[in-house]
């Protein structure tokens, strides 16, 4: 009888401590899967973000010939080229394989449009018939992030 | 085949697209990094990572230059190859856009 009652208190016990194994690992998993769900939605934020704050920029470049802009040419030049370099990172970070590929095809049309022809001569006229294009590989390129956010492969129990 | 790396080769801040534009312009790379090489008829691996960035008129100027210089599109594919990791493939895909289109450009004119 007293056997039989230590058995029963054991099994309990040993049941007790799996089960709440189980739910740490499943809730560690849960916590894993969205935390990286959530660096994935920041790093598409930053994206759409830059890319907005690099519209603005490329409007103040090229809105204004190189002598009206004088030092500040070399300031939003440099402004223009991180931001671009980062949001190549971010879209390398963040997808693969015809993800990646697609954005880069892209970016390579939003890039050229902002950075291409006489950007960095502090000589140049403005150019602001450029910015059609750039506004337009712009919201292309945010629209096609979102899209390839949506499609990444969610992690387990996220 | 020689290898070059642009941020510890030449520049780490690639600038504008020609010399009269600051250092580290497009031009600069070409005439004193690539056409030396190219001249001979030697190769070159050019490796893109680690610089700031490329404004698109310095990779214009540096490469689309190499077709405005009398080489053929072809002959730059075959003696030019790159090395580049995921936050610069693009650079790349952009660098062939612009030997594409000079190539076209010439042949128009």
């Amino acid at each position: 009888m007293f056997a039989s009652l230590v058995q029963t208190v054991a099994a309990a016990g040993v049941g007790a401590f799996l089960a709440n194994i189980i739910a740490e690992l499943i809730k560690g998993q849960v916590r894993r899967s969205q935390s990286e769900e959530t660096a994935h939605d920041d790093d598409l934020a930053s994206i759409v973000k830059m890319v907005e704050e690099l519209q603005i920029l490329a409007t103040e470049y090229w809105t204004s010939s190189g002598t009206e802009l004088g030092a500040k040419e070399c300031i939003l030049r440099a402004r223009i080229v991180s931001s671009q370099q980062h949001i190549l990172n971010l879209v390398a970070h963040l997808f693969r394989g015809d993800a990646k590929k697609d954005c880069d095809v892209l970016a390579t049309k939003l890039l050229d449009a902002i950075g291409g022809g006489d950007f960095g001569d502090p000589d140049r006229p403005a150019e602001p018939e450029r910015l059609t294009a750039v506004y337009q590989y712009g919201l292309s390129f945010i629209h096609l992030s979102k899209k390839c956010r949506r499609a990444l492969k969610r992690g387990w129990l996220a | 085949m020689r290898t070059i790396s642009v941020a510890n080769d030449f520049t780490p801040f690639p600038g504008g697209r020609y010399r009269k534009h600051g250092k580290g312009s497009g031009q600069e790379f070409r005439e004193d990094i690539l056409l030396p090489i190219l001249k001979v008829g030697d190769s070159v691996k050019i490796e893109l990572d680690g610089a700031s960035g490329y404004p698109p008129s310095f990779l214009e100027e540096a490469f689309g230059g190499l077709v405005r210089e009398g080489f053929s599109a072809a002959g730059l594919r075959k003696h030019i190859q790159f090395s580049a990791g995921p936050a610069f493939e693009t650079y790349v895909r952009m660098i062939w856009e612009y030997v594409d289109k000079a190539s076209r450009q010439g042949l128009e004119h």
